[in-house]
């Protein structure tokens, strides 16, 4: 009879742990354009896993990482190794939004455990469905609005706002939710402009133009390094006294390089980031160990390139390490199959009984399951975790608090 | 006479020469012509092969361009699609709008070539496609296309984009794949198929021979007499062979042409040397043999001129070149009278012109032989017995046969009968022009000639023409009086006048009767016109002695010019004597000048006349009658009718502003007749209605006196209508004494119609005159009346005519009776009927209705008072 169910499971793709040695985190990230994004991710994911000594619930996992170069299509194929192997026990998701938007109800329905430590589009964490296998440690869109607002209008003074929108489902998002926080102030912006994925220096030059001509002192921008990099040079251009409030998505890549010291000082450029420059500043544990074992040459955060994503991958593994741990207690992990691992994973991960240092804060807990009345269930981070960072000299960020 | 002498020369000779010299002309030319096309084969063909060659590569060098330039533009089209953002975004998973490709495309101005295009992912999964012949995806390998999309999808940085060829049923299908570029790296692919006919290419190349596209795998195995032109763009190369068969036609045609160019060239060379030729050699032959035939025509025709001299009715002299005779034929010396002993070695003009000869002709004739030209004229000659007569004389000189002068020849006829002939019809044709443009009385130019003048100015434009028309004043009582040669002495004499009066520029016309007109020289104006007329008046006016008796008459004079601006040269003579019209009416011996008034007035009569024509027709004539009443007792006895023209646009008008335009249009009778209709039955309705007019008078011309129609309207009337009264003016009973007029007057009389002398003291009526036309009434003319009152003399005159009227048991009336006081001193004198404003105006029928009601009311009331006295 055992053999018997050994030969159906074996028909039905449904292999057991016994026969795999070593599980596999996936990391879906931009590797070709966003690079140093990515390899911040995977620093902090390995940092965190060295310190367990790359072992889940007992088990040994390495990390593949898979370059989707921004394309969901490529996420898409990723997703599907995932399904067919039986090793892949998580998917850590970076940078972009749009293939996590793009195949969310199929990474749902699917049960493909994803992690996210650098996707800022709300509506990921927040399926219409029951089944949500997402898990953030990230920005969340739906708060950066409400930071937003709170950071330009009411604590910087700014007194017309425009919004400068990537054209993507996370730009859309994002003005949503930067409306309705102006909404709740009785305000709206003075301009809403959105530019293509590609945009080119002639619509970005007609873009900044608007911008100029509507009279807003302050701006908000979503972007991504690279077309960010354009929009930015345009504004320098037509309306170099704007003051800027940009997402983090600006970081993904070697933005600094693009946009020179006198440009980002004229511009006042500020960054949407969550608050580990300050948490370094105040001195940090756990942020020291990580350094330490990452890239044990480092003094500080700015010796590691897009620090949100070694953040942010480090707290996620972090989290990942304990719900593991605790899976590990369950039946379903050590002879159960990779579906039912992924499975505890993910329940462990929504019941997680132990807290968790992280290195932006202690996450106790830091999911919640799913339910559509908990919007933020999937967030680890809220409001209280966001902070504005500026632009040194050198090109770094600091903490602009 | 002299021959040239005769010179032997052959014809056949001639035409051996001509002949040979042709014939050796076209032997060359042939052998040139051959020689040229051995050395054209020889030299020019292989240096044209290898042209051709060249020619091929660089055919296949352009199209080669031309197919890059064109692929290069199908790439740019394809890149732009490549690179548009949302072909990007679908590329990229972000989003899924799958008719946005195909849309795209469809809004480009894709070529009629591209057949279709599908577009790829990164993953090489088709996302999408555009068809316009999608069928033709299936002439390529599928493993071949999928291969495709790789490399470009793997390997975007391919300098030639990768290309895939088939040929199917003779064409050519490519496809290339353009990659979808994101931050450098590609995200997808395009693959476009194309349909391409290389005809388009190499269209007008003649030595090309099915060129074909390879890829750059089967260029390598192309056999070697193809010429291969890489494209740049994508991984294709165009190959092209040379048509041998068509490099060697071409060839052939160039033999052709260039033969044909240098036989062209050849046979010009050719051509001009045979004209050359022709005048250098084959001309003068043939001009000595035409000279040889030629003087044998001469001596041969000398001959027969000689005989035919001999026999001419004409005279023929020959002479040298000095004029001195050297033969004459048998006519010369029959006319002349003169023997050729006589007269050889002299010169005719010696002996044969005289006193009378023209000295012109005679210098004519010199010149001409001075100058060795021919010369004809008609001159006087003498015959030997001095008699003159007219020759018809013809010179011409004579000329050797190398063309020199060594005479004359003379020949003449006799042409003094037609000369008499000619001469006499010339003077009797001129006798006709003038007497058809001549007055035979007077002599002086007539209405032709005034015409022709006046056609002359006009063809000249001339814009100063000044009129004076003339007209005798009672010219007629001068032929009446005196006899028609009394009156013709008159019209003589002012003929003289106005000859001497006028300068040698003007022109004096009799334009008929008594009427005269004088066209003005140019340049004169219309006061010299007002000058010269008082100067001809003055003396027209002079007493004129005929058979001893004198003879006054007078003339009037009107006077008309352009130079007012006022006439256009046609209205000239219409003008002029509308003036004289006003100098008749203003009395007669005067001049007068057409006016601007005046020409005012012509207007207006004209527009008067227009309108009278249309009034005739309109029935716009009404009678107005003035009451006529009893000296005595002052009742009504009658009516005067008196017309008035009731006008639409002159309103109501009065006789003395139409009836002289009226008498002038002859519509005179017409009115009178609408009149008395008229009249006679508005006062035959009175009659019906109780009031009895006893008599109708009317206003009558000597026309309808004799008018049969006025005399059958009377006859026609019925029994109780009012006695009818023709007013006859006094003038016309003077001057109308006809029979006919007498007999009208007789036959109305016998209708019962009554005849009243109408206006009587104002013309000559004689008592004998009265006497024989027998009136049964007169009225004195208003102008006898009027002074009664303050001048004795005129009551005295007046009461004189009314004793004589009542002798001649003539009822009188009294005409412009004004005031009670005349009314009262005509009743004492005798008049029987009294007319005038002092009774009542003229007035239209239901006036006069009211006023006899009115009148018999009065006589009533007064009876009444009378009978209740």
């Amino acid at each position: 009879m055992r053999i018997s169910l050994a030969s159906l499971f074996t028909a039905l793709g449904l292999t057991t742990a016994a026969a795999t040695d070593t599980l596999e985190l996936y990391i879906d990230a931009d590797y070709s354009v966003s690079f140093a994004a990515a390899e911040a991710i995977e620093l902090g994911v390995r940092t965190a896993l060295n310190e367990v000594d790359h072992q889940l619930g007992g088990m040994p996992v390495e990390l593949v990482p898979k370059d989707h170069r921004g394309n969901a299509k490529r996420s898409h194929r990723t997703m599907e190794e995932y399904l067919d192997s039986d090793r892949a026990l998580a998917m850590i998701g970076g940078l972009h939004s749009p293939p996590y938007l793009t195949y969310r109800e199929f990474i749902n329905d699917s049960g493909i455990l994803t992690l996210l430590p650098w996707s800022a589009s709300a509506p990921i964490t927040r399926t219409q469905g029951d089944e949500n296998w997402f898990f953030r440690v990230s920005v969340d869109d739906s708060k950066s609005g409400e930071f937003f607002v709170r950071e330009a209008m009411d604590r910087q003074g700014c007194t017309s706002l425009a919004l400068i929108l990537l054209d993507t489902g996370w730009g859309r998002a994002g003005e949503v939710s930067l409306t309705a926080a102006l909404a709740a102030r009785n305000m709206r912006p003075v301009v809403v402009e959105y530019f293509p994925f590609s945009v080119g220096r002639a619509v970005a030059g007609t873009l900044a133009s608007n911008v100029a001509s509507s009279g807003a002192d302050c701006a908000v921008i979503m972007a991504n390094a690279v077309n960010g990099a354009t929009v930015f040079r345009a504004l320098f251009e037509q309306a170099p006294s704007l003051r800027i409030f940009s997402d983090w998505g600006i970081m993904g890549g070697n933005f600094t390089d693009e946009i020179d010291r006198e440009m980002r000082q004229r511009l006042d450029i500020q960054v949407l980031q969550t608050c580990a420059l300050r948490i370094e500043a105040e001195s940090s544990g756990v942020l020291t160990r990580a350094l330490q074992t990452a890239k044990p040459e480092a003094t500080s955060l700015a010796d590691i390139g897009a620090v949100t994503g070694f953040v942010h991958g480090y707290d996620i593994t972090r989290i990942l390490i304990a719900a593991a741990d605790q899976a590990a207690r369950t039946d379903a992990w050590p002879g159960g199959t990779i579906q039912q691992r992924r499975a505890a994973l993910k329940a462990a991960l929504e019941n997680l009984q132990t807290p968790v240092d992280g290195i932006l804060k202690t996450y106790d807990p830091p999911f919640r399951p799913w339910a559509s009345s908990d919007a933020d269930a999937r967030e680890a981070l809220g409001l209280d975790d966001l902070c504005m960072a500026r632009f040194r000299e050198d090109g770094l960020l600091k903490d602009a608090g | 006479m002299q021959a040239e002498p005769d010179t032997p020369t052959s014809p056949k000779t001639a035409a051996s020469v001509a002949l040979r010299f042709w014939l050796l002309l076209t032997v060359i030319l042939i052998l040139a012509i051959a020689c040229s096309i051995v050395a054209l084969r020889l030299v020019a063909v292989p240096y044209f092969i290898e042209h051709q060659n060249q020619t091929v590569m660089e055919q296949a060098r352009n199209a080669a361009q031309s197919l890059d330039e064109w692929v290069g533009r199908e790439r740019l089209l394809m890149d732009f699609v490549a690179n548009d953002p949302n072909v990007l975004s679908i590329a990229l998973g972000h989003s899924e709008n799958s008719d946005y490709f195909p849309d795209l495309l469809d809004s480009l101005p894709t070529s009629e070539n591209l057949s279709w295009v599908i577009f790829y992912d990164a993953l090489g999964d088709e996302v999408t496609r555009f068809e316009v012949r999608g069928w033709e995806e299936e002439y390529f390998n599928t493993h071949a296309l999928n291969r495709l999309i790789t490399d470009t999808i793997e390997e975007s940085r391919f300098e030639r984009k990768p290309a895939l060829l088939v040929e199917q049923d003779g064409a050519n299908y490519f496809a290339v794949a353009v990659p979808i570029i994101q931050n450098g790296f590609p995200e997808g692919a395009l693959l476009a198929g194309y349909s391409l006919s290389l005809e388009e290419f190499f269209s007008g190349s003649e030595t090309i021979r099915d060129p074909v596209l390879l890829t750059d795998a089967a260029a390598l195995t192309a056999p070697e007499n193809m010429e291969l032109a890489p494209l740049s763009r994508i991984e294709m190369t165009l190959a092209i062979a040379p048509d041998i068969s068509a490099v060697q036609a071409a060839g052939n045609r160039l033999i052709s042409r260039g033969v044909t160019a240098i036989a062209a060239v050849l046979l010009g060379a050719f051509t001009i040397f045979a004209v050359l030729g022709r005048t250098v050699v084959v001309k003068p032959h043939q001009r000595l043999q035409e000279q040889a035939e030629r003087l044998k025509d001469q001596k041969r025709n000398l001959r027969e001129l000689a005989a035919i001299a001999e026999l001419a009715q004409d005279s023929v002299v020959l002479s040298d070149l000095d004029g001195c005779i050297t033969w004459v034929n048998p006519s010369f010396e029959k006319q002349t009278g003169y023997r050729l002993e006589d007269v050889k070695g002299r010169k005719p003009g010696a002996f044969l012109q005289g006193r009378d000869t023209d000295p012109k002709t005679v210098q004519e004739l010199s010149h001409a032989l001075a100058a060795r030209q021919a010369v004809k004229v008609e001159i006087l000659n003498y015959r030997s017995t001095g008699e003159p007569y007219w020759l018809m004389l013809s010179i011409s000189p004579l000329y050797s046969g190398t063309g020199d002068p060594y005479g004359f020849v003379a020949i003449s006829s006799d042409v003094t009968e037609a000369r008499d002939s000619r001469e006499a019809l010339i003077a009797a044709k001129k006798e006709i022009e003038y007497q058809a443009l001549h007055d035979p009385l007077t002599g002086l130019p007539n209405r032709r000639a005034l015409d022709e003048e006046l056609r002359l100015r006009e063809a000249a434009q001339a814009s100063d023409i000044t009129l004076v028309r003339i007209d005798l004043d009672h010219f007629k009582y001068v032929n009446d009086t005196m006899g028609h040669e009394a009156g013709d002495f008159v019209l003589k004499c002012v003929a003289e006048i106005l000859s001497e009066e006028t300068k040698a520029d003007d022109l004096a016309v009799r334009v008929g009767g008594d009427e005269f007109l004088l066209l003005l020289g140019r340049g004169s104006t219309e006061a010299d016109g007002l000058t010269v007329a008082k100067r001809i008046l003055k003396r027209i006016r002079a007493p004129k002695s005929f058979e001893d008796k004198t003879i006054r008459v007078g003339a009037s004079f009107g006077v008309a010019g352009l130079a007012g601006g006022l006439l256009h040269k046609d209205d000239l003579i219409i003008a002029a004597d509308a003036a004289l019209y006003e100098a008749k009416e203003a009395g007669r011996n005067r001049v007068h000048l057409y006016t601007p008034e005046l020409h005012n007035q012509v207007l207006s009569r004209r527009d008067i006349a227009r309108e009278l024509r249309l009034a005739v027709g309109r029935d716009e004539f009404e009678p107005f009658f003035q009451a006529q009443y009893d000296a005595r007792t002052r009742r009504i006895v009658g009516v005067e009718t008196l017309a008035r023209w009731r006008s639409q646009d002159f309103g109501l008008v009065t006789p003395n502003r139409f009836l002289p335009i009226a008498e002038q249009l002859s519509i005179v009778e017409e009115i009178d007749d609408q009149i008395l209709r008229k009249a006679i039955a508005q006062i035959m309705a009175l009659r019906e209605q109780g009031i009895d007019i006893p008599k109708l008078s009317v206003n009558v011309t000597a026309a309808r006196v004799q008018d049969r129609a006025v005399y059958e309207l009377i006859r026609d009337l019925p029994s109780n209508a009012p006695e009818i009264a023709f007013e006859v003016l006094e003038s016309v009973l003077v001057e109308e004494q006809t029979d006919a007029f007498l007999m009208g007057l007789d036959n109305l009389r016998e209708l019962g119609v009554h005849i009243e002398v109408d206006d009587f003291g104002s013309g000559h009526a004689s008592i004998i005159g009265l006497m024989k036309l027998r009136p049964d009434a007169m009225k004195i003319d208003q102008r006898l009346v009027m002074p009664i009152l303050e001048d004795p003399v005129s009551l005295g005159v007046l009461e004189q005519i009314i004793s004589m009227a009542k002798l001649m048991e003539l009822t009188v009336v009294a005409e412009g009776v004004e005031t009670p006081e005349h009314a009262d001193v005509l009743t004492r004198i005798g008049c029987h009927v009294l007319q005038g404003y002092h009774f009542c105006m003229p007035m239209p029928v239901e006036e006069l209705q009211n006023l006899i009601l009115s009148s018999r009311r009065n006589d009533q009331t007064i009876r009444r008072a009378i009978g209740g006295v």
